[in-house]
């Protein structure tokens, strides 16, 4: 009885499989062009001058990483084959053979070389110089072996060059075009560029001489970008687009209700917070900061803002991750006994006053009201400033604010969600908090090469970042992403970009 | 006339001057320089250094203009911060796209403003001429972004006889061209028809009421007559300023026209150029519709001359 009913179930799982998703049991079927629809238009096709994340969205179809990501956030190999750690200051990458950029150049050691040294030197002025501050130097060991010298140990690095810092341009295309090669993009992945119409569209097509065999399926892929919102949803409704991302919260459930779309939500890597100024009054005083992290409820925001999508913070690092551990932190719901005794404590019983500064987006202003009234009830009044994003950088970068809300996009390794943004002087710390401990830790973090060991030390820094509270941790925010019914084989990887080698299309 | 129109072109370089050295100290004022912005999360200085060397932004503001000033003259407005392309050939691939919808927003506002103004005020106090108030009254109130929501949900949602979003070349494909570009052309053409509308009406109505068109119905013509070739054209006058003055508007609406229907023209280009601080192309496009400006201000002069022939320009 107990088999019959196991098979009966598998029986009935896999019909409820065929029914739902017809494509699944088919082969995938070559041909045919894919039109993304993206809520911004790309800012550069040179990865190694990029700095907003929908442009890493057409960076994995023009180009490969080094190394990359898989749905669990494990490293997997990409352009080199496989890597070790000889000692903690050196990794040595081998590169697979075979593999040419689209302008029929050989990708090997030479060019790894190349591109390394052209993130790494000032006067490229590229944006991934910081992050791959950590390494020396770059030897060639043969023509398809690397070693990569480092400065300290470094446990993130692998994680790094899974992002633009190791997407491998080549190096034929940016000494002919120059500064141009940011609208002549060369790589070695499964689409090659074809044009570019800032605004209205850019189109890759399949790249035939792709290093990996049967890939990609697609003939072509068309990005729009559109910055309405509701136009870019009636647009995939209406036919007009297969693939859209970042939809607004509350348009989540109404699209799932429709039958022809596929709609998904992932949990992403990043973190909402609130930053609060500690070289200044009100929030120099200790007291006074936990006071406003004990006070917001962050279940409201959850539910009123997000609608229900992501998850709530309490820490920098996000549930999906091998170094997340359930802290006793402030809670979802706000707690104003605690509340009261900070403010005591922080020689403000009455409650104070201070203002946060906020991109005016209507997402952080709906959570900033909800904050608002959380912080009423206590008898803290926060005051709202609407800033536009070139005045809202600067006020931070100056150190004048009280409190600002920002939101981090997230890194696949702990260390990206954490050392910049908590260690003295770090690039990223805005509110300038320092501890000495905290410091420690994450530099411990960094140089150790042991996972288990790496999440002890990250949770003893969460816990006294908790207690010290420089951040307030609002909110893990998700991916969001729609696609027409005829859209197969997308598979997401928690950092939210598109790769869409893999994507086919049914036959309509 | 020649001489006039040579002053009054000669007069257009000052002004283009003043607004170029005022858009100029305005940017800069505004918080936030390109590289922050290009930068956002990350800032090693050593980066920031570099570009802001490189773009010329480590000089002063004085310097920076003057250098700025002296390409312009030559013709060369400098390239984009971003994407390193010519600020003038990015303007020659956007200005088609709102040059179309412009054209197409005036010539539909016109062809539904100067019939429904003239019936308005012969037939005035009638039910065609309190329909026309009603249905003016809501196009100038409507907020454009609103009106484009409700076209696209009725036209591309329900009936599903026009796209969405999207720009189609009319040189290109005339029939996609014309579908891609109607419904952004009554989102920005709606307010432009309501003000013409009514201002042809009330100031047909005034005409109406002069001694000479008494004199030309005394004198036994014929009702059409009077009121196309006597009273209209002098009617005509304020509003052809009316319309030279919303070719400003125009272009402002076509901004927020752009983005919704996401049409690459000058419009969104200068709205992401702001953004991104991207300052060399704020200042090509800001020019550009500056002189843009001029030169419908000075057509609507010339055409006073024609509609009224006591005007004169020596």
């Amino acid at each position: 009885m107990r088999t019959l009913r196991g098979g009966l179930s598998l029986a009935a799982l896999a019909i409820a499989l065929l029914v739902a998703d017809p494509g699944a049991a088919q082969e995938p079927q070559p041909g045919g062009a894919l039109r993304v629809g993206l809520q911004g238009d790309f800012a550069t096709l040179d990865p190694h001058m990029s700095t907003s994340a929908v442009d890493r969205d057409v960076y994995y179809q023009l180009y490969n990483t080094l190394v990359a990501l898989d749905p669990k956030l494990s490293i997997v190999p990409e352009l080199a084959e496989s890597w070790e750690q000889p000692d903690p200051l050196a990794y040595v990458f081998r590169l697979r053979k075979g593999v040419k950029f689209h302008d029929g150049t050989d990708f090997n050691a030479d060019v790894v070389r190349w591109n390394v040294e052209r993130m790494v030197d000032p006067a490229t002025g590229s944006i991934r110089r910081s992050e791959l501050g950590n390494i020396k130097s770059v030897d060639v060991l043969d023509s398809h072996t690397v070693r990569v010298n480092l400065k300290e140990p470094d446990a993130a690095l692998l994680a790094t060059l899974t992002d633009r810092a190791g997407v491998m341009v080549s190096r034929a295309a940016v000494e002919k075009h120059g500064k141009d090669f940011a609208r002549n993009p060369v790589g070695t992945g499964p689409f090659r560029f074809v044009e570019w119409v800032k605004d209205d569209h850019l189109t890759v097509k399949r790249f035939p001489g792709y290093w990996k065999k049967g890939l990609p399926h697609l003939d072509e892929i068309v990005y729009k970008p559109i910055p309405d919102h509701t136009v870019k949803l009636t647009a995939l409704r209406t036919g007009a687009l297969d693939l859209i991302d970042e939809l607004p919260p509350k348009d989540v459930a109404p699209l799932k209700a429709n039958p022809k779309l596929r709609v998904i939500e992932t949990p992403g890597l990043g973190y909402r917070r609130m930053e609060l100024n500690t070289t200044r009054p009100p929030f120099n005083a200790k007291a006074l900061r936990q006071a406003v992290a004990w006070a917001v409820n962050r279940e409201a925001i959850h539910r009123a803002v997000f609608f229900a999508l992501g998850a709530p913070a309490q820490g920098p690092i996000p549930p999906r991750s091998w170094a997340y551990e359930a802290l006793a932190g402030y809670g979802n719901a706000p707690d104003p006994a605690k509340v009261k005794q900070k403010l005591t404590e922080g020689g403000q019983p009455g409650g104070f006053k201070f203002t946060l500064s906020i991109v005016n987006t209507p997402v952080a202003q709906k959570q900033a009201q909800i904050i608002q009234e959380n912080l009423k009830r206590v008898g803290i009044d926060m005051e709202i400033a609407l800033l536009e994003i070139g005045a809202w950088i600067e006020k931070r970068k100056a150190g004048q604010f009280d409190a600002a809300e920002s939101l981090w996009s997230g890194r696949p390794d702990p260390d990206g969600n954490m050392f910049s943004h908590l260690t003295t002087g770090g690039a990223n710390n805005w509110g300038k908090y320092s501890n000495p401990k905290v410091d420690d830790l994450l530099h411990l973090a960094r140089s150790s090469s042991n996972q288990a060991e790496r999440k002890r030390f990250y949770t003893e820094a969460i816990q006294l970042l908790i207690d010290d509270s420089p951040l307030v941790f609002l909110h893990h925010d998700a991916w969001t992403k729609a696609w027409d019914e005829r859209v197969q084989g997308y598979v997401e990887i928690p950092d939210g970009r598109m790769r869409l080698e893999r994507v086919w299309l049914t036959r309509r | 006339m020649v001489p006039y129109l040579l002053r009054r072109l000669g007069a257009t370089v000052p002004v283009l001057l003043v607004v170029s050295a005022i858009v100029f100290s305005l940017i800069h004022l505004t918080p936030g320089d390109p590289v922050t912005i290009m930068l956002r999360e990350e800032s090693d200085p050593a980066t920031v250094a570099t570009l802001r060397r490189e773009l010329g932004l480590d000089r002063p503001l004085p310097v920076q203009y003057l250098t700025w000033l002296g390409r312009a003259v030559r013709g060369e407005l400098g390239r984009s911060i971003r994407t390193n392309q010519p600020v003038t050939e990015a303007i020659r691939e956007r200005l088609p796209v709102t040059l179309a919808l412009a054209a197409a927003a005036t010539v539909l506002a016109l062809a539904v403003a100067l019939p429904a103004g003239i019936l308005s005020a012969v037939r005035r106090n009638s039910v065609a001429d309190v329909a026309g108030t009603l249905v003016a009254l809501s196009g100038i109130s409507l907020p454009n972004f609103w009106l484009a929501i409700l076209l696209i949900f009725l036209f591309s949602v329900i009936l599903g006889w026009l796209p969405p979003m999207g720009y189609v070349s009319p040189l290109r494909d005339p029939w996609g061209g014309l579908r891609s570009l109607l419904l952004p052309a009554i989102t920005l053409g709606t307010a432009m028809a309501a003000i013409v509308m009514r201002m042809t009406r009330s100031s047909l109505l005034e005409v109406l009421q002069l001694d000479y068109v008494r004199t030309a119905r005394a004198k036994g013509l014929a009702e059409r007559p009077v009121l196309l070739r006597h009273a209209l054209k002098n009617a005509l006058i304020p509003v052809v300023t009316v319309v030279g003055l919303q070719a400003g508007a125009l272009l402002g609406g076509a901004i927020i026209t752009e983005t919704i229907f996401a049409l690459p023209g000058v419009g969104r280009l200068l709205v992401d150029a702001i953004f991104q601080r991207d300052f060399p192309i704020v200042q090509g496009v800001v020019l550009l519709l500056a002189l843009n400006f001029l030169l419908v201000n000075l057509l609507v002069d010339v055409a006073y001359a024609w509609l009224d022939p006591r005007i004169r320009y020596d």
